[in-house]
């Protein structure tokens, strides 16, 4: 793909983005909020202190992913909407894993992380197989399954064995299952004074970091490289793009297929393994609804034209607004909902921005017919 | 069983029936002339707000009701412009109804009432009048006043669409644009003007659907209210093969189920009710499964329609 | 039409055509895939606009803005891929926007029924107008269409390709049923590409070439050599250089095939027959006779429910698709855009659909992109595909006939036992017809057997050294194409006798 092709996937959603705050100022303007101190004090949010920053990397990481998972499934011919039960499998397992087993350090948390991903999958090829078996929509299945998920959630949640009455969550994940960074050590004698003397590492270190961040990146590499590299990929993309024919040349389409939802699966159930072993309590609160990383991963997935490296930018996007919205409500009283407002109408642009292009060509055909008419 | 819990159970399965039977008739007629709408939750969850809004601040659940519908056309207007004139991906543009829908109203309603949950508004009535219902009290019969007229309502706009879609032309022309718009579109037929009226259409049920969960169900709007109807609805449409009579009957089994599990849930104990709560999901894979026929799915659903196209 | 201009962005696909048809005449509109008849006949349809130009009907000066003006002023249309939606019946799919109401917009089917029976009796075309489209053949569903066009009073009818889907016999009884049409003063103007045809019911017939009107002609002052040279602008070979066959071992053996369909029902009904080595074996037949799910069972893309069918003495029914590709068969589809290419992937991603796993082109899973572009820089030069450097262009920028070269690359190059090919000149202009005749010699002197199935009788039988009749499901005779003529396998295809 040259420079050229490039610049012409990016307009389109840059375009998009501005529209959509420039929409939104107008919105909040008519609802009697002020548009630019909202804005300022929402980026004012993201960049002020690294605390900020930090904070945005970190509540990027289950957007990046459950996009990533959107974006694969779509670039595989899928419409992943069941991202959100799979999300909620991954944290299901990972805190049984984390809590009920004892393990040494780093191996526990890998041993959690690859079963409870391991059975996002499942949950994931689940919708996989029943189109490749029988044929139906793999947007029906993903929201039953999606509902059977949330309330296998809170029927082990509810266990005795795993809940934890005084405060309606359950049993923490073990330190040994966690993926926090130096958290053992920034409460010893040596770390406080390192902490005392550097602000920048103090801010970094107060927010509870964790590798969550990193393995997504490694996630998204892994993807990129294997949609684009391999032959696996290729034939993804092939049944993505036209499964009638990859069917005709002998791939295996139905294996690819369930193998599809899988890998989206796993990825969706990543996002979920990555929170509750990285943001603190590490435990599984009870749900009211559906935590939303789920179904923000479509957009997340839209807005990066589901290229897997664009999730990663997609997500650190959209981290960085939610995380702003909140100073901006908290600064300037501008209600936080502005974000879902702008993000929809980012989305219909980005809809509608496909029929762009049919517009300017029908506008270029009319100057040429003119043209025509004067050479007569 | 006893009779007043069979009562219970049919009232029950009335109210969880009824505003995804509106979305469902909604999801229905749009997506028969050809346009897919998976933005319901959005269109309900705007509807909901609408109502609550509207019905409080007038003092009259049905201006709320009207208002509802009214809000539902206009949100699902940009889908429509989208989809059918700038020939956008229907599955894009029906997700940013979703959030624009749902952001909206919650931030409306902070705006508007400052708080996060709008203020009690008066409910539809009944579906009796005040002196039957009057007549019923002290019977085991009494609860059936919590039939609300709007049920009345969505299953006779199912015997009207049905009559519409299979007996008349306008019926014929949408079925027709479904399935092969280029036909319609030689014999003279404006296949966007068919597609505008049905999507707006499925606005106005969708609108309805939500009304009823914010001034039937419940009398406020909040950001829970809506959730995961639209969604749920789209399964009833697809499991009904895309006719009203089939959603109908697909949204009185969830209907049914959704309420088994709140009897069974009175009865037995907290641990069991999630799994039961499962139920309803879990026997529509399995109906999936065993009924399994040929998609009746309109031809053309989805597909945006380019003039001269074979 | 006067001066009639269309551009599509800056394609400028009729420029200056001046068109004029009488009153009860059969008027053709001739011209090679691409010269502009079609669109020519949309913008009188009013499906499209012209940008430049005027239409006179009657000497009035008119303006169709779209097909419901074109109805307004009497004249019909039956396109080449049918205005016809599947699951309505025939009353259904006629009356679609001129509907009879009965009170309450209620459609009267009694009454519809009636006035098209009346109708379909008066015009010799009989149907039964209960019937679901999807269930009917194809040269009735025709009748539905011209019967369209005649329910809402049409004087001119334009008909694009409609012999392309008849038998030869369902042809006589169309050249017939036209002509009593024109006698009755309807104005008949038919698209099409078929010589022979032009010669047999037109009066009068104007050649396109590229956007322009040639010329307007009697038909019965030339023949068909001069009407085709007209056509393409050059001397045009008819018929297909070849030595004869010199067929060896049996590649393909099929015996006793029963196929059904989705419904269940026998599509193929007890088929046998073998290819040999260095010989090309003809399927001709009218469209819906078994042969798709012929070629389906032999690709193992559908089921078969009873018999056998063996490559190089191996039976291959019912396993996988790529068993079939890996036992020697390669076949060329009926459909590129649907089954024969990825659009958006390059040339070469594409050229590469079946071998991409092997060495040099992958190593381990990791693919090589530059072996990959070199091969297919290869393969385009040595199948003169155009443009040559191609290689990492999106194949949906090539034109229809390079886009089948790359697909005949793709599955000459891993040299198969057996080729089958199936309508693999369809939409294709004469140049690319062609070529892709001649390399279908050329793999069959190669030593290839090879299998064409095609609803186009003269490629038939001018490539074809055998060919086998399918008539409802069975093969109803298998001759020396050097043996027989058009006319009697025409009769075979619709059931009749051999000579």
């Amino acid at each position: 793909m040259n420079k050229h092709d490039l610049y012409k996937k990016f307009i389109p959603i840059a375009c998009a983005l501005i529209g959509g705050f420039f929409v939104g100022g107008i919105f909040l303007a008519i609802c009697g909020y002020n548009p630019i101190s909202s804005y300022a004090a929402m980026i004012d949010g993201i960049f002020a202190r690294p605390k900020y920053i930090a904070q945005v990397i970190i509540k990027s990481t289950p957007l990046i992913l459950t996009g990533l998972s959107v974006a694969f499934a779509f670039k595989c011919g899928l419409f992943n909407i069941g991202a959100e039960g799979q999300y909620m499998i991954g944290v299901l397992v990972a805190t049984l894993v984390g809590a009920k087993l004892s393990l040494p350090p780093v191996i526990h948390f890998v041993v959690s992380l690859l079963v409870a991903v391991v059975a996002a999958g499942m949950w994931g090829a689940i919708a996989g197989f029943l189109k490749v078996k029988f044929g139906i929509n793999e947007v029906v299945t993903s929201i039953m399954l999606n509902w059977i998920a949330f309330y296998l959630y809170r029927y082990i949640f509810a266990m005795p064995w795993l809940h934890v009455k005084e405060l309606d969550a359950s049993l923490a994940i073990q330190e040994t299952g966690r993926s926090t960074i130096l958290q053992g050590f920034k409460n010893t004698a040596k770390g406080k004074a390192i902490i005392a003397d550097n602000s920048v590492f103090s801010d970094i270190l107060r927010s509870d970091p964790n590798w969550g961040f990193f393995i997504a990146i490694l996630m998204v590499i892994f993807i990129y490289y294997l949609l684009s590299k391999t032959t696996k990929g290729f034939e993804l993309r092939a049944m993505g793009i036209n499964q009638e024919t990859s069917r005709f040349v002998g791939m295996n389409v139905s294996r690819n297929m369930t193998l599809a939802m899988f890998i989206a699966g796993a990825i969706a159930g990543l996002a979920g393994v990555l929170q509750v072993t990285g943001v603190p309590p590490y435990r599984m609160n009870n749900l009211a609804g559906f935590e939303g990383y789920g179904n923000e991963g479509i957009y997340i997935a839209l807005v990066a034209n589901c290229s897997p490296i664009g999730c990663l930018f997609s997500g650190l996007f959209f981290s960085a607004i939610k995380c702003g919205s909140t100073t901006m409500q908290s600064k300037v009283g501008t209600p936080s909902e502005i974000i879902k407002i702008i993000t929809g109408l980012i989305i219909f642009f980005i809809a509608i921005s496909f029929a762009y292009k049919l517009v300017v060509a029908k506008m270029k055909q009319k100057k040429e017919c003119r043209c025509k008419d004067d050479d007569k | 069983m006893t009779i007043s819990n069979l009562i219970l159970l049919l009232v029950g399965t009335l109210t969880y029936t009824t505003p995804l039977l509106f979305a469902a008739l909604g999801g229905v007629m749009s997506e028969l002339s050809g346009v897919m709408n998976i933005g319901l939750e959005g269109v309900m969850t705007f509807g909901a707000f609408t109502a609550a809004a509207f019905s409080y601040s007038c003092g009259n659940p049905f201006l709320g009701f009207l208002a509802a519908g009214l809000a539902g056309a206009l949100l699902v207007s940009l889908h429509a412009v989208a989809s059918i004139t700038f020939r956008a991906d229907q599955t894009i543009s029906g997700t940013a109804i979703n959030f624009l829908g749902a952001g909206v109203s919650i931030l409306l309603t902070k705006k508007i009432f400052n708080t996060s949950t709008s203020p009690t508004a008066p409910k539809l009535p009944s579906i009796f009048p005040v002196w039957i219902a009057h007549y019923f009290e002290g019977t085991t019969f009494q609860t059936l006043k919590g039939i609300s007229i709007a049920t009345l309502l969505v299953f006779m706009l199912v015997c009207l669409l049905y009559f519409v879609l299979y007996k008349t032309s306008w019926g014929l022309r949408i079925l027709a644009t479904g399935e092969h718009p280029a036909a319609v579109d030689t014999l003279g037929v404006s296949v966007p003007k068919v597609r505008y009226l049905c999507v707006l259409a499925s606005g106005v049920l969708a609108g309805f659907g939500g009304a009823f969960m914010s001034i039937s169900v419940t009398s406020s709007f909040s950001n829970v209210t809506i959730c995961g109807q639209g969604f749920i609805a789209l399964a009833a449409m697809i499991f009904g093969k895309w006719t009203p009579q089939g959603a109908m009957l697909s949204c009185l089994l969830f209907g049914f189920a959704k309420e088994c599990t709140t009897l069974f849930e009175k009865e037995g104990g907290l641990i069991s009710s999630s799994l039961l709560e499962m139920l309803p999901y879990i026997l529509t894979l399995v109906a999936l499964i065993l009924f399994v026929g040929k998609s009746s799915m309109p031809k053309a659903d989805g597909i945006p329609y380019v003039k001269g196209s074979r | 039409m006067v001066d009639i201009q269309k551009n599509f962005g800056k394609n400028h696909v009729l420029k200056n055509i001046n068109f004029s048809v009488g009153k009860g005449t059969i008027h053709a509109l001739l011209g090679e895939n691409g010269a502009g008849k079609s669109t020519l006949m949309n913008i009188l349809y009013g499906i499209y606009k012209q940008d430049f130009g005027e239409i006179f009907i009657n000497g009035e000066l008119v303006e169709i803005k779209s097909p419901k003006v074109a109805i307004e002023h009497k004249i019909g249309m039956v396109h080449q891929h049918f205005m016809l939606v599947p699951t309505f019946t025939v009353a259904q799919n006629i009356m679609l926007g001129s509907e009879l109401t009965k009170g309450l917009g209620m459609v009267d089917f009694k009454k519809a029924n009636r006035e098209i029976s009346k109708l379909s009796e008066e015009y010799g075309l009989t149907i039964n107008t209960k019937k679901k489209i999807e269930d009917m053949a194809v040269g009735m569903q025709q009748r539905v269409e011209i019967l369209k066009a005649l329910y809402r009073g049409a004087e001119t009818l334009i008909l694009d390709e409609p012999t392309a889907v008849l038998t030869p016999q369902e042809i006589n009884k169309f050249m017939e049923n036209m002509r009593n049409l024109a006698r009755d003063g309807k104005t008949i103007i038919m698209i099409t590409h078929k010589l022979n045809e032009v010669k047999q019911m037109c009066d009068y017939c104007t050649v396109i070439r590229r956007g322009e009107n040639i010329i307007t002609v009697h038909t019965d002052d030339y023949n068909e050599q001069q009407l085709a040279s007209m056509m393409v602008g050059r001397e045009l070979t008819f018929g297909v250089e070849k030595k004869p066959a010199a067929p060896k071992e049996t590649k393909l053996e099929v015996q006793n095939l029963i196929v059904n369909d989705d419904r269940g029902i026998k599509r193929v009904n007890g088929v046998s027959f073998e290819i040999r080595a260095g010989e090309i074996l003809g399927v001709a037949g009218v469209d819906e006779n078994g042969q798709q799910e012929l070629v389906e069972a032999i690709t193992c893309l559908r089921k078969t429910t009873s018999g056998s069918i063996k490559i190089n003495g191996k039976e291959i029914q019912n396993t996988t698709i790529a068993n079939v590709i890996s036992s020697g068969v390669s076949t060329i589809p009926e459909d590129r855009h649907k089954s024969g290419l990825i659009m958006k992937f390059s040339v070469a991603e594409n050229m590469l659909l079946k071998n991409y796993k092997e060495r040099p082109f992958s190593k381990y899973g990791r693919m090589n992109k530059n072996k990959i572009n070199e091969f297919a820089s290869d393969l385009a030069q040595k199948f003169d595909v155009r443009p040559q450097d191609c290689a990492e262009l999106p194949v949906k920028k090539l034109s229809g006939g390079n886009q089948q070269k790359v697909i005949i690359a793709r599955e000459t190059s891993d040299n198969p036992d057996l080729l089958i090919a199936v309508q693999p000149t369809r939409g294709l202009d004469v140049g690319a017809i062609e070529y892709v005749h001649k390399i279908l010699v050329e793999q069959r002197d190669k030593g290839k057997a090879v299998l064409l199935v095609s609803l186009e009788l003269s490629e038939i039988m001018d490539v074809a050294d055998k060919i086998a009749v399918m008539y409802n499901g069975k093969i109803v005779a298998i001759v020396d194409a050097a043996a027989t003529d058009e006319d009697e396998i025409g009769m075979l295809m619709t059931g009749g006798s051999k000579k």
